[in-house]
């Protein structure tokens, strides 16, 4: 089996107000493919309750590295009370949503995914073996990748949801080494 | 234990499921989903219609459409979608002043697909036969060059029904992005 290392843990997202569902799904659909990942949605949920409709969606786009190591963002929106409310902007009437979003962001490098070192337990011993001492460094700068891609589309969310206040990365690498005392 | 040669590569996972609960229109759902296959010249199987006597909650359904298409003398497209229809009520609507029956329920569908290599046997069923086909889809065809080439092909063609549906039944989440793709 491939093994997954956990880049970004479930990195968080909450809004309530208005905001527009289908725009929301097409933004982040755009910028999964102009950075270069494949589509793959797990889950599309929507579901008519009282109070608004109930929206999950999961989706968990994959881009190949190298023949080794792919990145896997994986993104898990849950929308709750959505309703359908019109809105008068600049003297045109809109149609937007009400609700609320959750939303779950998760990145993970998966290596050896098309499980070549694992038909023998030497050469699992081996990618083991390489996989901490040899490949590190390439390992590294392809967990910055995963990264600054959800940073990326973390930030795209909040300006698209008129958050953007803080522009700092809402996930940092964490440090080699410790900073001198 | 003999070494097991494969003709069909599987997308290992279903492509894409839906989800929907509430009022939509089944018999155009149906039509639509079938003239897409028909249109793109799929050769349509619905090989199993069951439907269970309506309890309290409704009727339950299930579906199973498996679809196929030659792409050359070489490889077949199979689609394989899966519905499962529970809780089904018909009901009355009254959309712009004309009354229409729709359905009231809780869809699932699942969409999967698999690429079939020498579906007409042409290395035949020989050992001999067998192991040259594999070494021709293996080192000739090579899976991470050729065969992924049509893999990728019906893995977007899948999305583009999937989005189909999505639009038909006006989800939120309607839209692909990836459209362009083959």
């Amino acid at each position: 089996m491939s093994e997954r290392e956990v880049v970004v843990d479930k990195m968080r997202l909450t809004y309530e107000g208005l905001f527009d569902v289908t725009e929301l799904y097409k933004l982040i659909d755009r910028f999964l493919k102009e950075k270069g990942y494949d589509k793959r949605e797990r889950k599309n949920i929507e579901r008519v309750t009282p109070e608004g409709k109930f929206i999950e969606i999961e989706i968990e786009p994959w881009k190949k590295i190298t023949d080794y190591a792919m990145n896997i963002i994986k993104l898990r929106m849950i929308m709750t009370d959505v309703k359908e409310v019109e809105i008068e902007k600049d003297n045109v009437k809109m149609k937007l949503n009400q609700g609320k979003i959750q939303m779950v962001f998760d990145g993970y490098i998966e290596t050896d995914y098309e499980n070549r070192w694992e038909s023998k337990p030497l050469f699992f011993f081996l990618r083991t073996l390489f996989d901490k001492y040899f490949f590190k460094p390439y390992t590294s700068g392809f967990q910055k990748n995963v990264i600054d891609d959800i940073n990326h589309l973390h930030l795209e969310i909040k300006s698209f949801l008129n958050l953007y206040r803080y522009v700092t990365p809402g996930w940092t690498a964490p440090a080699d080494t410790f900073p001198s005392p | 234990m003999a070494k097991k040669y494969v003709r069909v590569h599987s997308l290992n996972k279903p492509v894409g499921r839906i989800k929907f609960n509430g009022i939509f229109d089944m018999d155009g759902l149906y039509r639509l989903m079938h003239d897409w296959f028909v249109d793109r010249g799929y050769y349509l199987e619905e090989w199993r219609y069951k439907h269970k006597v309506p309890s309290p909650s409704g009727a339950e359904q299930t579906i199973n459409w498996s679809a196929w298409r030659k792409v050359n003398a070489y490889v077949k497209y199979w689609i394989d979608i899966y519905f499962k229809i529970r809780d089904m009520k018909e009901i009355d609507v009254i959309k712009s002043g004309k009354k229409k029956r729709l359905t009231k329920a809780r869809l699932l569908i699942t969409f999967s697909g698999k690429v079939e290599l020498d579906y007409s046997k042409m290395f035949g069923e020989s050992r001999f036969g067998v192991f040259l086909m594999d070494f021709y889809n293996r080192y000739i065809l090579k899976p991470e060059k050729v065969i992924s080439n049509y893999w990728d092909e019906l893995y977007y063609r899948i999305y583009k029904l999937h989005r189909v549906v999505k639009e038909y039944l006006d989800m939120e989440s309607k839209g692909n992005a990836y459209y362009d793709m083959w």
